[in-house]
């Protein structure tokens, strides 16, 4: 099962929803904190992202809401959504501990002066 | 929430960018999403917000034209236009054959829009290769429709692509163009049948007088000049071509009125520039290939090539 590696924005709206059903300016706000402020989600990246994962399967909508006037709609991760991000932090993980790993040898290796 | 009149007004322009059917289901939510993230008293959108919607709307336009969804107010168009473009010249063509009313049309023919667009030099097998495919699309032959309709193009984007600045090359471009939007209207539209439904008695009525004026031809020498200095003569070609394209408007429904004015565009510009008539410089020819021929003619083969193919897939996958 080789499926393309998920973009970063994307792995972080998954993440977002894992937590539970949120709204879009909610998914924004929470991304920014999962990645330490490092990303920023956009709201055009935002709703292509969505675009894409309602395609597929991945989310869904929760629920819709009138708010201050304006729609306002929750989205939820579906299983086959949480699957899909459970791979894929599986994978990330893995590659993140042999990386670590090998740095630290590369790091003792040079402290020791070893070939 | 505050209101925020002016910076909501500019977020709604982007959101320009986003197809229609996307705009109606999420428009309203975007929006609001927007103006959350807004700082107080902000009155235009910052660039990189500005930048980030438009790459998305391009993003899920691509999409969707990928999975062979196109906008249906286009391929409506594309439809009526997939009707207008072989009644026009089988009009014209018929006017030039029987010479009756033009009879100086034989010794001008070179300028007649009729010649222009047979550049095979084959007066029954072009107007075979203009006929047959919207006849082969409504039988539900549209892959041989597709084929047939390329012919003529590809002969007319041969000539274009000599790409030197004279009336006879610009003239192809405008053919080529012209063609081309032909086969892409009958590769992914919903057909004839569909156009036929769009065309109402006043539209058939415009688009056979564009037959009409399209078997003029457009130089000082004729006699409809009578005489005029060429300044007046291009007022005059210039007041048919809007009055044409007005009258399409007017007779169409709105939305495929524009799309069908857009689509000819640029096909009738180039060949306006190609008439002796308006003796454009070469400049304005190159400028005019490499500007307005060219990326049109890239943008129509790439969305035609695009749009079939997600259509297959989509055919495919739903046996």
């Amino acid at each position: 099962m080789s499926k393309q590696p998920l973009q970063e924005p994307t792995f972080l709206i998954l993440t977002a929803l894992a937590a539970g059903p949120q709204h879009g300016y909610g998914i924004m706000t929470d991304a920014a904190h999962i990645s330490s402020g490092r990303v920023k989600l956009r709201a055009g990246t935002l709703y292509a992202a969505l675009d894409r994962l309602r395609g597929d399967g991945l989310v869904d909508i929760e629920r819709e809401e009138i708010v201050d006037g304006r729609l306002r709609r929750y989205y939820r991760l579906t299983p086959t959504g949480s699957r899909r991000l459970a791979e894929e932090a599986e994978h990330l993980s893995t590659n993140a501990s042999v990386a670590t790993s090998r740095l630290r040898k590369l790091a003792t290796g040079l402290a020791g002066g070893t070939a | 929430m505050t209101e925020m009149p002016a910076l909501e007004r500019r977020y709604r322009r982007l959101l320009a960018w986003y197809p229609a059917e996307h705009r109606r289901l999420n428009g309203e939510e975007m929006i609001g999403v927007l103006l959350a993230g807004a700082r107080a008293g902000q009155r235009r959108p910052r660039p990189s917000d500005a930048l980030d919607l438009i790459r998305g709307g391009l993003r899920i336009r691509l999409r969707s034209l990928l999975s062979g969804n196109l906008d249906s107010k286009l391929t409506d168009a594309l439809a009526v236009y997939s009707i207008i473009v072989p009644v026009v010249l089988l009009i014209s063509g018929a006017i030039w054959a029987t010479g009756t009313n033009y009879r100086w049309l034989r010794e001008t023919s070179n300028m007649a829009l009729w010649w222009r667009l047979q550049p095979l030099g084959f007066e029954s097998l072009y107007l075979a290769l203009i006929l047959l495919p919207p006849i082969l699309v409504w039988r539900r032959h549209r892959r041989a429709a597709v084929v047939l309709a390329l012919v003529p193009a590809a002969f007319a984007t041969v000539g274009a692509f000599r790409l030197s600045a004279t009336s006879g090359v610009v003239g192809d471009s405008a053919s080529s163009l012209l063609l081309m939007l032909q086969a892409v209207a009958l590769a992914v539209s919903p057909g004839p049948r569909r156009g036929l439904q769009l065309l109402s008695k006043p539209a058939w009525a415009v688009v056979c007088a564009a037959g009409l004026a399209a078997a003029v031809p457009y130089t000082p020498q004729t006699e409809v000049f009578f005489g005029m200095p060429a300044t007046e003569a291009i007022l005059v070609v210039g007041g048919v071509v809007v009055t044409v394209l007005a009258a399409m408007l007017v007779t169409l429904p709105a939305r495929v009125g524009f799309r069908i004015i857009s689509l000819l565009a640029a096909p009738v510009y180039l060949y306006g520039i190609s008439l002796p008539l308006y003796g454009a410089p070469s400049s304005l020819i190159s400028y005019s290939l490499a500007i307005v021929y060219l990326p049109c003619l890239a943008l129509w083969v790439l969305i035609g090539i695009m749009a079939w193919l997600g259509r297959q897939r989509r055919v495919r996958a739903t046996g």
